[in-house]
């Protein structure tokens, strides 16, 4: 299945409303600058998912996840590869905290970042599409990706079919990190979400 | 517990139905057990309920804290921002806040003293609280990381403190002047180890004084103070004495250092054995003391600059000692040698002119013989000792291998006619082109043909062949005799420089006289040309073959 043109662009758009706010909070709350881009919006079978990271990020990742429920539910994830996740928490903290390993602090570091940004693209979800959703703690596991969808799949309540897969970049100071988020859905919370974002679409027309 | 009322500690929500008792007793006992800190509010942000740890550690009683506003009781909270979390909450979202990003929610006392940390340092995580699908407030939840910051921290200065040493130590032992490398390590390590100055002492060639070779954070009138440090007979024990690497306090310095500001002061003697070679103190104007810690890294640096120092001293001796060498073996030569000359001249003439008796002329053969004998063994003295050196030196040339062995065969000829050998000769017809020292290899093939006509008796045979081994290329050289021949115990040391056969062993004297040199640098010199020699025997009075 996969989003018609105006689909993706509306997808879009609300991701780009979400993290332009969390562009904002993760600036204020670092002093830094910080600007993310979307990059690219795709929609894809949710077992083609990992296949398709592993071929992108093909060591261990950081993933920050949250599941989430309501009338539209599933699984909120952010996926960072190890090295990019600790230089992410080298720019975003200072030298003084953050040492050469993926250790506590930067665990800590990545785990905010993900839930600042994973808040506010579900928030968006919520507020906009006036879909209620409630989140869960978010929580930080490095391990490779087939790894993490499996866990995904087994943990969901609902059968899950789909996955919308955002390509994020964060640019901090001089630098520049590739991560992608990916929100998993069940069949009829897909439906729902198409259908609230059409509803959307037309109240922007008007 | 105190005796108040459960229901103040206990999260809100819980019901009061007979499976909420069960359950408000495992939430209470797990809040006043639970390492963290767990407080609640309701919808208007009052706290609700303040566990044990919160009391512990805010020094506010559950009575205290309950029914305020959370902003109240940390106006901070406000301040920075951290209010909206709450208030986010208050929407459903749940918040993290790392200790790395914010430092800390509460502004709660440090739990490690001896640290810099004014605050305890906190991750926290901010959630709403629900009943039946509603937000009725909020539920916070402090975990104190003080101490595993603390922790990360001394690893992390210890790791950069290893890396900066080994660093040095790198530097140190490429360098010519490691004392002069301690300005450049000294800089490196300083931030990190918080001190201010140093200096660097050598010992003077009297042994008695140390001069200081360099410093740092001192001014020029400081320097000229600190000079030179004259040694007390007990100061050389202080120094001397301790283990090797530790800390020394010789009073008078550390008197001297002090009044010029410094207060938190170490030295280190820089020494070998018994051997002093300086001292190096480190200082600083604002700490009263060096941290045990830190003096074991300064002490690993001045071991690092006594090893480096220790070695440019050994080389420069070395490198002095081989120059005196070289020097006494010319000075050697020239002395040995020259007084023959002239004997040398006068007997070869006086063995010739005739205007002198046949007896005369004949005592001047027998000088000429002796004098030249004299002058070969001095010369293969100097040689074996030029070869050992590594300071023979070999011409490169091409030559013809027959004409040099056929030079060779025309120096020993008449010895061998004197002594009626025979004397067989079978080489290759065809020319044998060489590289290498042409008057070196007759040198060789002269050592082992003379050695040949020396020991086979009159009568006998030499035989002289050369074949060139067609797979690789070399060339066979064989001198073979019929003479005295050797034993395989014999064959062993053949080679050996001052070694002769059993011959010499047998109180006849030195039958055939000779320091025993002559194969040792035949051997040497054939090495030298990339080849190989060799000696067989059959047994006594069997004949040698080289």
């Amino acid at each position: 299945m996969e989003l018609t043109l105006s689909q993706k662009d509306a997808v879009t758009e609300l991701i780009n409303i979400g993290y332009g706010r969390a562009a904002g909070a993760l600036s204020e709350l670092t002093g830094y600058q910080i600007a993310l881009e979307v990059p690219e919006v795709t929609m894809h079978d949710i077992n083609a998912i990992a296949p398709m990271l592993e071929s992108r990020i093909n060591r261990d990742v950081a993933s920050v996840n949250q599941v989430f429920s309501g009338p539209v539910s599933g699984n909120a994830l952010l996926l960072i590869d190890q090295a990019s996740a600790l230089v992410l928490s080298r720019l975003l903290g200072d030298e003084q905290t953050v040492s050469g390993d993926f250790d506590a602090n930067a665990k800590e570091i990545i785990t905010e970042v993900g839930n600042i940004l994973l808040n506010a693209c579900l928030g968006v979800f919520g507020n906009l599409l006036r879909i209620q959703v409630t989140f869960s703690v978010p929580r930080l596991h490095v391990e490779n990706v087939t790894r993490v969808f499996r866990k995904v799949i087994t943990e969901s309540d609902e059968a899950l079919s789909h996955g919308l897969m955002i390509h994020t970049r964060f640019h901090v100071k001089a630098g520049n990190v590739t991560g992608y988020l990916v929100i998993v859905l069940g069949i009829a919370s897909l439906d729902r979400l198409l259908l609230e974002l059409t509803n959307w679409e037309q109240r922007q027309i008007q | 517990m105190s005796g108040d009322g459960a229901d103040s500690r206990l999260p809100a929500g819980a019901d009061a139905a007979p499976e909420a008792d069960g359950f408000r007793a495992l939430a209470g006992w797990m809040q006043e057990i639970a390492p963290f800190g767990i407080f609640t509010t309701d919808v208007n942000l009052r706290v609700r309920s303040w566990n044990n740890w919160m009391i512990v550690h805010s020094g506010l009683t559950a009575d205290q804290a309950i029914g305020r506003e959370i902003a109240a009781l940390y106006p901070d909270i406000t301040d920075r921002r951290a209010i909206d979390r709450f208030t986010r909450a208050l929407a459903g979202e749940i918040s993290v806040m790392s200790a790395a990003l914010h430092k800390h929610l509460l502004p709660l006392p440090s739990t490690v003293p001896d640290s810099a940390l004014e605050h305890m340092l906190q991750t926290a995580r901010i959630a709403p609280l629900r009943d039946h699908g509603s937000v009725i407030g909020t539920i916070t939840i402090i975990e104190d990381v003080t101490q595993r910051e603390v922790q990360a921290n001394i690893l992390r200065r210890q790791q950069e403190l290893d890396r900066l040493l080994s660093a040095s130590l790198a530097t140190l032992l490429q360098t010519d002047d490691p004392a002069q490398e301690i300005g450049t390590i000294f800089a490196n390590m300083s931030p990190a180890l918080g001190l201010d100055a140093y200096v660097c002492y050598l010992l003077a060639a009297d042994a008695k004084t140390l001069q200081l070779k360099l410093a740092g954070g001192f001014s020029p009138r400081q320097r000229e103070t600190i000079a030179t440090l004259s040694l007390l007979a007990e100061d050389e024990r202080t120094l001397l004495g301790g283990a090797s690497g530790s800390a020394v306090n010789l009073s008078s310095h550390a008197n001297v250092l002090r009044s010029l500001g410094l207060r938190g002061q170490c030295s280190f003697p820089l020494s070998v054995g018994n051997r002093l070679l300086g001292l190096v103190s480190f200082g600083s104007y604002q700490r009263d003391a060096i941290a045990p810690a830190d003096v074991n890294v300064l002490s690993r640096i001045a071991r690092y600059v006594t090893i480096a120092l220790d070695r440019a001293i050994r080389e420069r001796e070395t490198l002095a000692a081989s120059r005196a060498k070289d020097d006494f073996l010319a000075a050697l030569s020239h002395e040995l040698r020259t007084p023959l000359n002239p004997v040398l001249l006068l007997a070869s003439d006086g063995a010739v002119n005739l205007e002198f008796s046949a007896a005369a002329r004949e005592s001047f053969r027998v000088i000429e013989k002796n004098a030249l004998l004299e002058a070969r063994l001095i010369d293969d003295l100097l040689d074996l000792t030029r070869i050992e050196h590594g300071k023979m030196r070999l011409e490169r040339q091409r030559f013809d291998m027959n004409s040099v062995l056929k030079d060779a065969l025309a120096t020993v000829a008449s010895d061998a006619a004197e002594r009626d050998l025979s004397i067989h000769v079978d080489l290759q017809t065809e020319a044998t082109t060489l590289v290498g020292d042409s008057g070196r290899l007759q040198q060789v093939f002269w050592n082992v043909l003379k050695n040949a006509v020396k020991f086979t008796p009159v009568g006998g045979n030499v035989s002289v062949s050369t074949h060139r081994q067609a797979e690789d290329g070399e060339v066979l050289i064989q001198i073979s005799d019929t003479g005295i021949g050797m034993e395989p115990h014999e064959l062993l040391r053949v080679f050996n420089a001052f070694s002769q056969g059993d011959h010499a062993d047998h109180g006849h004297g030195h039958r055939f006289g000779g320091l025993g040199l002559g194969l040792a640098i035949t051997r040497k010199l054939v090495e030298l040309h990339s080849g190989r020699i060799e000696a067989t025997s059959q047994g006594k009075n069997q004949g040698s073959t080289f």
